[in-house]
């Protein structure tokens, strides 16, 4: 499959250094959880999060030169896209579902909490992030009408801490959760999960170069973020040595991440 | 009749059938060699390493064209002390069953592919297997190590100084005589050859914006599209090489494909591009039809009819 060359036909400001891209194509058949690879002709492809079918729709941080050069980019310019790839999450058998998401995370989630919406099963998403400035897509959700969660570190908005302070009760009645965020977040949850025995799906981030099982450079102690992820459950994840200690850069040298506050929450 | 026997040697290496994992495809860690290995590979060969380590280029680095791939990765590699860590702990976990652990190197230049050899050598992979397809950075127009029968039998010859492990000269099909080159290689001490890398360069163009589709615009084609070109290949290396094991491969996806390169003349099949659209059974199902195909035919082994091309008369002496 060749990346299909489309245009930006609206960009939307989430925060100050996050946007939402909506591209002049549909991909019908995608699932919350997955992913495309985003090309900018002459410069690169990353992959970033499905947050909506129709049209086609992701969000992007700012972080670095591909995202940078991607918020200069404006209506009407042409990027490509090839997906939708992996395995996203599993939502059948709905019953109270506990979104947790930390950064931009939470726009992956938003597509998961509005299918879950249209199957009317009870959905809480928790949204956390360092301050108020850093939230994302709360107004979005709280429009789907599911129950809003919020932290920030500082305390500037919602309970003071990380996204797990937020949860309450609201983990007591979960029966299931499904998280998106930075790895040290995606840890805490897996640990959570497997504790309070609540079955967890977590989507998680590596090197991607084919996104389609080929090369190998998404490794996670063998398993490819790209195909057999980039959803796990929390069991599998427990399983895999790599997952919240190892990740691999575009040379496929293995690092160790730094501390747990390798990323932001 | 017994069970056929699909086992094959190379260089006194012991393979439990003769599927190989190509280079490059998924051989980027310990834990996806053996996943390879485990799910039926009779060998398992890395990506091919380097003397430090290499990003390779931007993405897009592979795209799937409609029939076949086109990548120019860039030598992307954790460098060869990273690769050797990853081949100790592959090889233990896979030598209890029976599945070698084949070290591909690369270097810049003639001096530097020893060096790669000597300190992959360390970690004792049972094959070497040396990619003569890149450029060499000591040549005025960086020309491939490949491209001449004198070159690609210097590196042959610097890497067998270099180990004493049995080595594999990997051919490309796009310079020169691939049969003289084989010779040149074989002469100047090469164990066994591997054939074929990609072919090309090619091109792919995206209509709309007028870019060419993977970053370094031009790649290497791979998968279903170059078999016929790969089998030829083999057929002449084989007839060129006649005692040398040879690794066929070239868009090999299902049994017929690796049985009519074993006709051709190839001791074992490696399998890359196919993964992507028939996963990892693709190993299974290659050995499970070789077996029924021998099974039907009475072959007991796989040498009844390896490099038994029916020699027929061509119409003219001449090749198109
Ligand atoms: C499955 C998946 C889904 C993602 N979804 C989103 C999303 O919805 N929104 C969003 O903003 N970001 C998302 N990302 C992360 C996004 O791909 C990176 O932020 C982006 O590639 C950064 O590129 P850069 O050049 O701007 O920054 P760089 O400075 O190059 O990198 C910044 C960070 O991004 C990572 N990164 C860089 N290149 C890649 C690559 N080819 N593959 C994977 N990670 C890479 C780096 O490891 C580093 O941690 C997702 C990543 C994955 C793997
Ligand atoms: C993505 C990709 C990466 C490759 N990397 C290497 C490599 O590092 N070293 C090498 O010798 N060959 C490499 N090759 C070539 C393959 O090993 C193989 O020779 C070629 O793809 C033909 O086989 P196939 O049609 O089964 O893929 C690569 C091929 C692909 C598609
Ligand atoms: S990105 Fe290539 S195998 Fe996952």
């Amino acid at each position: 499959m060749l990346p299909r060359v489309v245009k930006i036909t609206n960009i939307i400001a989430e925060n100050p250094y996050t946007k939402t891209f909506v591209l002049d194509d549909a991909i019908p058949n995608a699932m919350p959880g997955q992913f495309i690879m985003l090309w900018l002709p002459g410069l690169d492809e990353k992959p970033f999060a499905i947050v909506a079918r129709a049209p086609l729709t992701i969000t992007v941080a700012a972080v670095g030169p591909f995202s940078r050069a991607l918020h200069e980019r404006a209506m009407g310019d042409l990027v490509g896209w090839r997906g939708a790839f992996g395995r996203g999450f599993d939502l059948n058998d709905a019953g109270e579902n506990l979104l947790i998401g930390g950064g931009y995370g939470v726009a992956a989630l938003y597509f998961a909490a509005s299918e879950l919406r249209e199957r009317h099963a009870p959905v809480t998403v928790a949204m956390g992030g360092r301050a108020s400035q850093d939230l994302l897509f709360e107004n979005r959700v709280n429009a789907l009408g599911v129950n809003v969660l919020i932290a920030t570190e500082d305390g500037s908005r919602g309970a003071r801490g990380f996204v797990t302070a937020a949860l309450g009760d609201a983990l007591t009645r979960a029966t299931r959760i499904l998280a998106c965020g930075p790895e040290a977040m995606l840890v805490a949850v897996m640990k959570l999960a497997l504790a309070k025995n609540i079955p967890a799906q977590l989507s998680v981030e590596r090197y991607m170069k084919c996104g389609f099982g080929i090369c190998g450079q998404c490794t996670l102690s063998g398993k490819l973020v790209c195909q057999d992820g980039p959803v796990f459950t929390a069991t599998e994840l427990s399983k895999l040595p790599e997952f919240g200690r190892v990740h691999r850069d575009a040379s496929g040298a293995a690092h160790f991440f730094q501390g747990s506050g390798a990323r932001r929450i | 009749m017994s069970e056929p026997d699909l086992s094959v040697e190379l260089c006194g290496i012991p393979l439990r059938n003769p599927t190989v994992l190509a280079s490059g495809i998924l051989g980027l860690s310990e834990d996806l060699l053996i996943r390879v290995g485990e799910s039926g590979a009779g060998a398992v060969v890395t990506k091919s390493c380097g003397l430090k380590p290499r990003a390779g280029y931007p993405n897009p680095v592979i795209a799937d064209w409609g029939a076949g791939l086109i990548n120019a990765v860039g030598l992307s590699n954790p460098g060869v002390e990273a690769t050797a860590q990853e081949i100790q702990t592959a090889k233990h976990a896979l030598k209890r069953k029976n599945i070698a652990v084949i070290a591909s190197i690369f270097a810049e230049s003639v001096w530097d592919f020893g060096t790669v050899a000597e300190k992959i050598s360390s970690a004792q992979p049972d094959l070497i297997e040396v990619n003569i397809s890149c450029p060499n950075v000591e040549h005025e127009f960086g020309q491939f190590f490949c491209a001449t029968p004198y070159v690609a039998a210097q590196v042959t010859r610097r890497v067998k100084q270099s180990t004493k492990i049995p080595i594999i000269v990997k051919l490309s099909p796009n310079e020169a005589n691939i049969a003289e080159i084989a010779k040149a290689v074989v002469q100047a001490g090469a164990d066994a050859i591997s054939a074929i890398n990609t072919l090309g360069p090619g091109m792919v163009l995206d209509i709309e914006s007028r870019a060419p589709i993977i970053s370094n615009r031009i790649g290497g084609i791979s998968g279903a599209a170059i078999h016929p070109i790969a089998v030829r290949c083999v057929y002449d290396i084989a007839r060129a090489t006649p005692r040398v094991p040879l690794i066929g491969i070239g868009g090999n996806a299902t049994a017929r494909d690796a049985i009519e390169m074993i006709i051709a003349g190839a001791h074992a099949v490696g399998v890359g591009s196919a993964i992507l659209s028939r996963g990892l059974d693709v190993f299974d199902e290659i050995t499970r039809g070789i077996a029924e195909y021998m099974t039907r035919h009475n072959y007991a082994r796989l040498a009844d009819f390896r490099a038994r091309v029916l020699e027929t008369a061509p119409v003219s002496g001449v090749r198109p």
